[in-house]
């Protein structure tokens, strides 16, 4: 196994997962919004930086879902469980990245709060 | 001495913790999974994997048929839960079992217990605290004490406290979690905790007063935004259009409730569509008056069942010593002062309310010794198992099938798979003769796994790691062969230097993004240019003596505006697989952008930077000559007076180029220079790493006292932090190394000088010399004024600050006293 030791303690971290996920939350508006089309530039310069520091956020927005998934902490809505896909994210995946000469190896540091229902279900609607 | 038990398990109705007593400390063990504490008490049966946890937790509500929660309730009756998934019966027993099996996983030292302290309710009788014991059991453990949840939490409170205070006197435990509330009586006579009684509600906690945010303040307020025709269903019905929502504001409003424990006010940004399809969005303010008042009456209720106690009991509030806290909901600051306010008795919050009982147990279980049978070290026995697996180890799918073919006996045996970064769990599944298991993919990573292959008591006896490389990895071998390097100004030295891009044996594609100052006003209306050239090769050399891939061209003339000394340039190189790089420039704030490609078959050399570069070597081995002759250095000066003929010659043909020119000399002349460029630093470099080491150890010194004398505690440690790697980079030959060194000693020297009233007044002194020269005469000499009275009055914050307006006010040549060089306009 890879021992990918955690950048500090959770509590040190909560700061900066907090900061990463306001900054993924004003990237999802500034992309929902063409008169912020010119903020984009900005925030990718921010999580280019925070990447380079190791810490990269990824969007699960529309990703199938079943119970193999740690990396989320889903609320199922509707009533079936079958076929299930990431409709709403609340808070985003966020990895802690430790590159060396083999490869990129990642941990996950908070993971992704989200809503998830039935594909057919959200087809239908 | 004998051993104990040491393991301390908090069995809850929806949570549970385990902790372990070592040597007078308790550590509360976190999930693997997530790096909680707590584990949800939930167990699912999905398909052929049982889920325990939060994973089961999620589907709780909408597949009640094959997720069971809350059985604890249940315990020690003939009740059992019906399966739908795997068409069997399930008593509580076999699902606590299950809870304390995945809370070892948690145990991260590897050990296997074969003893624990679980801790039960107040209001358990005899046949449920057998039935939790009979749980203990069939999840592997030997032997099972239990321990009432009030005297759990006491114990963490005691061995929070020194002395015998608590000695002779009697408190309240008030336990409020996310979805119960237990309280209890508890005495301590002759140096033993009793619990004496005890009430609860097994239907109130920390989740009544999320729906009460969300359906009393959020709902109302959205309603009066937008046309809704009923609102409340459409969040509330596993069929309504607006379920998904539901969900979000139950997250939003748990949010807000935690942050109204510290502050005053918190906000709810909502925003979802009306029944017209309008978008309706809101800032929803939440006060923390406005919370409490929601949830007074459940408060009220609670300490009811307090009174209802002491009635019973015939005691005062004075009878009591405290209130006990616990439970995740005692965080709410309304909470711990109403239930005081009404009782008149001081609530005590001084243990941790989330975990105390898990550690209170623990303690307990530090004292409780080992009586097993054979309690003897369990043996590293080689596992009878063979496995033989089959996989993909490197992948461009996003989803591998993972199989293994099984030998040896595998009844009662299961196996689990998990991805090392935290984010699958396959779940505990039947092990039989044939595995398969679909491992999803992290995409453009490498991916790690654990197989376990556990027995009945899910303790490890085959383990096995899977590996699998997707995307970019599945090429492995498509490696950068060298440096690639991007050419900047060396201002100080008038030379040019190499910062790294991309290091050798980076994986491709690749790609990366970097900053860079404009090093030199550039006119809009001239012919003036920026270069961003990329070289290959090691990037501890010099540029020149490096082979150049390309170079884009940032034009005066096609800029709208001057471009100023300092502005960012946002650089982005990508590498593809087939080695081309593409350089993309974008100039902040004009705007243009700039991008070009280079393939290592087609490569790109400007004729103007080359006829340059070869005039800036020629003029360097000349210098570099006439050094080492006055140092009487006849080898190198042999060697570069060799070196004077081609260069010539290579000037000459470089000056016959057209800049246009289409024949492959440009890249004969520009190999051939860039092979005397490797001569003239092979024979000088070892004249330049001495001279470097020897300026460092100068600069060092110097430092050093003065960072002892002045130096602040950021200054001191910057200054060990060099220390420290001093040792890597004196032996190394990489100049760049040496000279970055040498340059943070500068810069850490001048910080402190800064401070340094001698050194300021010398600067002062030195600028006043120059009088003459200023570009303001006027002003010059207000500030020079300014300059006396301050020195006299000793006010050196000032004289620093006039020092700088008198520095603004020198021509540029007299700033930069070397002549500067900008080949490249960048730094």
């Amino acid at each position: 196994m890879i021992e990918i030791k955690q950048p500090a303690s959770a509590d040190q971290l909560k700061p900066l997962l907090s900061a990463l996920s306001q900054l993924y939350e004003l990237d999802r508006k500034v992309q929902a919004r063409s008169e912020f089309q010119a903020l984009g530039r900005n925030l990718e310069k921010m999580k280019a930086a925070f990447d380079e520091l190791g810490y990269r956020i990824e969007d699960p927005q529309g990703q199938g879902y079943n119970e193999t998934r740690v990396d989320l902490e889903a609320s199922i809505a509707g009533s079936s469980t079958e076929d299930l896909v990431v409709t709403e994210v609340i808070k985003p995946i966020i990895r802690y990245l430790m590159r060396d000469s083999t490869g990129e190896y990642s941990k996950i540091i908070q993971r992704g709060v989200v809503v998830v229902e039935s594909r057919s279900k959200k087809d239908a609607q | 001495m004998s051993k104990t038990i040491n393991f301390g398990i908090d069995l809850g109705t929806t949570n549970s913790l385990i902790a372990k007593f070592n040597k007078g400390t308790v550590e509360v063990y976190k999930n693997p999974i997530g790096f909680k504490e707590s584990l949800p008490s939930v167990v699912a049966f999905r398909n052929d994997r049982i889920i325990v946890g939060e994973k089961a937790h999620a589907y709780l509500e909408k597949d009640p048929r094959s997720t069971i929660g809350q059985f604890k309730r249940k315990m020690g009756t003939s009740e059992s839960f019906k399966i739908k998934s795997i068409d069997q019966s399930k008593t509580p027993i076999d699902l606590s079992a299950l809870v304390l099996k995945e809370l070892k996983t948690f145990i991260h030292s590897g050990e296997t217990p074969e003893a624990a302290v679980i801790t039960v309710p107040a209001s358990f009788d005899m046949v449920q605290s057998n039935a939790t014991k009979t749980a203990g059991h069939q999840a592997g453990f030997k032997q099972v004490v239990l321990l009432q949840e009030p005297i759990a939490a006491s114990l963490a409170y005691a061995n929070k406290t020194t002395g015998n205070e608590l000695d002779n006197s009697q408190w309240i435990v008030y336990d409020l979690g996310g979805g119960t509330f237990d309280v209890a009586l508890v005495r301590i006579a002759d140096g033993e905790l009793k619990v004496v009684d005890h009430e609860g509600d097994n239907f109130l906690g920390g989740a009544d007063f999320d729906a009460r945010i969300v359906e009393r303040i959020i709902v109302p307020s959205i309603e009066k935004k937008g046309r809704f025709d009923d609102l409340l269903d459409q969040l509330k019905s596993a069929s309504g259009r607006l379920n998904r929502t539901w969900y979000t504001l139950l997250g939003a409003a748990e949010e807000a409730k935690k942050e109204l424990s510290t502050k005053s006010a918190s906000e709810i940004d909502v925003e979802l569509e009306d029944d017209d399809g309008e978008m309706v969005s809101a800032l929803i303010s939440v006060t923390r008056s406005e919370f409490e008042a929601l949830i007074k009456d459940v408060i009220d209720s609670t300490a009811e069942l307090i009174r209802t106690i002491l009635t019973r009991n015939s005691l005062q509030p004075s009878d009591l010593k405290f209130i006990l806290m616990v439970g995740g909901s005692t965080y709410i600051p309304s909470v711990r002062n109403r239930v005081e306010e009404l009782l008149g008795i001081p609530v005590n919050t001084d243990i941790d309310p989330t975990n105390a009982i898990a550690i209170g147990a623990a303690y307990y279980a530090g004292n409780k010794p080992l009586e097993l049978m054979e309690a003897k070290e369990r043996d590293a026995a080689p596992s009878p198992l063979k496995l033989k697996v089959t996989y993909n180890k490197v992948s461009l799918e996003t989803e591998e099938m993972f199989a293994a073919k099984v030998e040896g006996a595998v009844d009662g045996l299961s196996f689990r798979i998990t991805r090392d970064d935290g984010g699958f769990d396959s779940g505990l599944k039947q092990l039989s003769a044939r595995i398969s298991e679909d491992l999803p993919l992290v995409p453009d990573a490498y991916n790690s796994y654990t197989l376990k292959i556990l027995d009945q008591h899910n303790n490890p006896i085959a383990i096995e790691l899977i590996q699998i490389a997707q995307g970019k990895y599945s090429v492995a071998g498509q490696m950068l062969p060298d440096d690639l390097s991007l050419v900047k100004d060396n201002i100080q030295d008038g030379d040019t230097k190499l910062e790294q891009v991309f290091a050798r044996n980076t994986i491709l594609p690749a790609k990366k993004k970097m900053t860079v100052d404009v090093s030199k006003t550039m006119l809009h209306d001239t012919e003036d240019e920026i270069r961003i050239i990329v070289v290959e090769g090691p990037s501890a050399n010099h540029p020149s003596s490096n082979k150049t891939v390309g170079a884009l061209l940032v034009r005066a003339k096609n800029m709208k505006r001057d471009l100023l000394r300092g502005t960012e340039i946002d650089l982005t190189f990508e590498v593809s697989e087939s080695r081309s790089v593409t350089v993309h420039a974008y100039v902040n704030p004009s705007g243009p952008e700039f991008s070009d490609v280079f393939t290592p078959k087609d490569r790109n050399v400007d004729v103007k930077a080359l006829a340059e570069e070869i005039g800036m070597l020629e003029e360097k081995i000349e210098q570099e000559k006439a050094e080492a002759l006055d140092n009487e250095n006849y080898e190198v000066v042999d060697i570069l007076t060799k070196l004077s003929g081609p260069i010539q010659e290579l000037q000459g043909e470089a000056v016959l180029l057209t800049i246009d020119d289409v024949t492959d000399n440009k890249f004969k002349l520009e190999d051939r220079k860039r092979k005397i460029a490797q001569e003239l630093h092979q024979a000088t470099s070892t004249k330049r790493i001495e001279r470097l080491r020897s300026e460092y150890l100068l600069v060092r010194d110097e430092v050093s006292e003065l960072v002892k004398e002045s130096g602040n505690d950021i200054e001191k440690r910057s200054f060990q932090e060099i220390i420290n790697r001093e040792h890597a980079f004196l032996n190394t030959n990489s100049l760049q190394r040496l000279a970055e060194h040498v340059s943070r000693l500068h810069g850490l020297q001048f910080q402190i000088l800064m401070r340094s009233p001698d050194f300021l007044i010398g600067w002062f002194q030195s600028l006043v010399a120059k009088r003459e020269s200023f570009n303001d005469q006027v002003q010059a000499r207000n500030f020079i004024e300014a300059g006396k009275q301050h020195i006299q009055g000793e006010d050196f914050d000032r004289l620093l600050e006039v020092n700088r307006r008198l520095y603004s006010l020198l021509p540029q040549q007299e700033k930069e006293s070397k002549e500067m060089r900008h080949f490249t306009g960048i730094s």
